[in-house]
């Protein structure tokens, strides 16, 4: 009953928050065509409305950065340079990746928040897209940024590793992307698993420092591979040395065969046809009957056998071959993996 | 069981263990044989025991496809000589094809088809054979030294002019020795043949092959595509 309650309420409070995102878009679409229209004046109060405490609706992180962008720009347009910048600066400190569009905004728009960026100091991250990366002819494309010139280091290092990869070590201003190989420092292939991607910048202009982190997973597509021989059972190999219980287990095998000859002989021909069947079954019996002796009178004196040494010799050597070129094409298989690469939870700092 | 109904169940049978699989890292091995047979026919028709006897030559070829399947073909040929009066000698001559399959490195499974023919000055008696069996294999563990006991029935027997056989079967028993690739071996093998009676009060035709067999055979490995 409590969890029929539940989600009745999930099921009704759903329509309720899409809607009060939907009243913030509406609402921020409103001052943007205000906003194109050149209603400035019309357009702020609606700006200031999604940005003010009292407003009632959910706010996302980015229509908040968008109505701090759209405030700036609009007071940089009625010469209000000071508050513009307070604004453009709220939107670069929420996302250090905001940025103007040069061909939709003013010169003196750009100025302002290009000062803004300079009084403002953050790196960020992005989030890692999800990707299958070819390691042989692809790179992945990492993308982080400062708002302004800094020192900065990017690093991407296994979750659970101190061992980082670094793929950028210098001075940055603004957007950078960085290609990775799917290699290690080690330069081996990255193996399956969790990875964080790390951005640490300290600012020349400010002296002040920041830092951010993204997550993602790497797992590995390769072609099935074969499995190997596995080492050879006892009953695929000869015995190696001969011993007394070996003698008498062949004596009755040849004295099988040569009771065999004699009963088909006997038994199965037909009594009525008569013929010289039975010489020849006592022609086979007895060699079958003498092999079984030898090999009984041969086994009297344990010693090695040496021609049974010699094909399990060839016996391993050949399964060691066939172990060497399954490897050898396992190898060229694991050679071809793809890399997939999601985003995973958590961000930073 | 008609005649039909048998020789449809051996022909399953035989394209079964043809079609078996082999193992996917197949080693495929290739081996010859050559034959040379003392034979020894007999049959009674209900006037006496006619027999006839001579030597065989022939040979078979094998391919081992993995471990397990065996496929072949045989043909043998040779004269046969009889004392018996009033008969006649006669030539025989055959083909066959074969299949085995291994379950177990002591015993293999076989069905085979022959075409045999019998041919005398007057007359020539096509029998056509389909055998279906099991072959156990006692190898020597101090030596390369194997007994083979072998048996099996005859579902089709189909002879032109007689009646298919009430009973019909085949056994044999021999040791085989092998050296490296080469396999020499010593077999009493065994047809049996029983038709039944020709009309009531009519006699009864029995019909029998023996034979002492000498086999030579070689093996040779075939490198993989």
């Amino acid at each position: 009953m409590r969890r029929l309650l539940l989600g009745l309420a999930l099921v009704a409070a759903w329509p309720v928050a899409a809607r009060a995102q939907t009243e913030t878009a509406d609402q921020l679409r409103q001052a943007q065509d205000l906003y194109e229209r050149l209603e400035i004046e019309r357009a702020l109060p609606l700006l200031r409305q999604v940005v003010s405490r009292g407003w009632p609706h959910d706010v996302t992180q980015e229509q908040r950065v968008e109505a701090y962008t759209y405030l700036g720009a609009a007071l940089a347009l009625l010469g209000m340079r000071d508050s513009a910048i307070a604004y453009f600066r709220d939107a670069i400190e929420r996302d250090p990746f905001t940025d103007l569009d040069a061909q939709r905004f003013t010169p003196a728009q750009l100025a302002l928040f290009g000062q803004a960026r300079r009084l403002t100091f953050a790196v960020a991250v992005r989030p890692v897209a999800a990707a299958r990366i070819d390691p042989r002819t692809e790179r992945a494309t990492l993308t982080v940024v400062s708002t302004h010139s800094a020192s900065v280091r990017v690093e991407l290092r296994p979750a659970d590793r101190r061992s980082a990869l670094v793929l950028f070590d210098g001075v940055n201003d603004g957007l950078r992307e960085l290609g990775w190989d799917g290699l290690l420092p080690d330069g081996r292939l990255a193996p399956p698993g969790r990875y964080e991607l790390a951005v640490v910048g300290r600012s020349q202009l400010l002296g002040r420092s920041d830092s951010a982190r993204v997550y993602f997973t790497v797992a590995h597509e390769t072609p099935p591979l074969e499995d190997s021989l596995p080492e050879l059972a006892a009953t695929q190999l000869l015995p190696e040395r001969l011993q007394r219980s070996t003698g008498r287990s062949d004596l009755l095998k040849g004295l099988a065969v040569a009771a065999g000859a004699l009963v088909v002989s006997r038994v199965a021909a037909n009594g009525d046809l008569g013929g010289r069947g039975p010489a020849l079954a006592i022609a086979v019996g007895g060699t079958a009957g003498i092999a079984g002796v030898a090999a009984f009178l041969s086994a009297r004196h344990e010693h090695d056998l040496s021609a049974n040494i010699e094909e399990n010799n060839r016996r391993r050597a050949a399964r060691a071959a066939t172990n060497a070129s399954i490897a050898q094409r396992n190898a060229e298989r694991i050679a071809q993996t793809v890399l997939v690469i999601q985003p995973a939870a958590g961000v930073g700092p | 069981m008609t005649r039909a109904a048998r020789r449809a169940g051996a022909a399953g049978i035989l394209l079964g263990c043809a079609l078996a699989p082999a193992g996917a890292s197949a080693q495929r091995i290739v081996s010859g044989t050559a034959l040379v047979s003392l034979v020894e026919h007999r049959v009674d028709i209900g006037y006496g025991v006619e027999e006839s006897s001579g030597l065989l030559a022939g040979a078979e070829g094998a391919l081992h496809l993995g471990r397990r399947l065996v496929l072949g073909m045989r043909a043998a040929g040779g004269s046969l000589t009889t004392e018996a009066t009033g008969a006649q000698n006669r030539d025989l001559g055959e083909l066959g094809i074969q299949a085995s399959v291994d379950p177990a490195p002591w015993l293999a499974l076989r069905s085979a088809a022959t075409w045999r023919t019998y041919t005398t000055p007057v007359a020539r008696q096509r029998w056509t054979l389909v055998e279906i069996g099991a072959e156990a294999r006692l190898d020597f563990a101090s030596g390369p030294v194997r007994g083979v006991l072998r048996g099996g029935l005859l579902p089709v027997v189909s002879v032109k002019g007689l009646p298919g056989p009430d009973v019909a079967l085949t056994a044999a028993a021999g040791i085989e020795y092998r050296s490296r690739s080469l396999t020499s071996g010593l077999f009493y093998g065994l047809e049996r043949y029983d038709f039944p009676d020709m009309g009531p009060g009519g006699p009864q035709r029995l019909e029998q092959v023996s034979s002492l067999t000498f086999r030579f055979t070689i093996q040779r490995g075939l490198r993989r595509a």
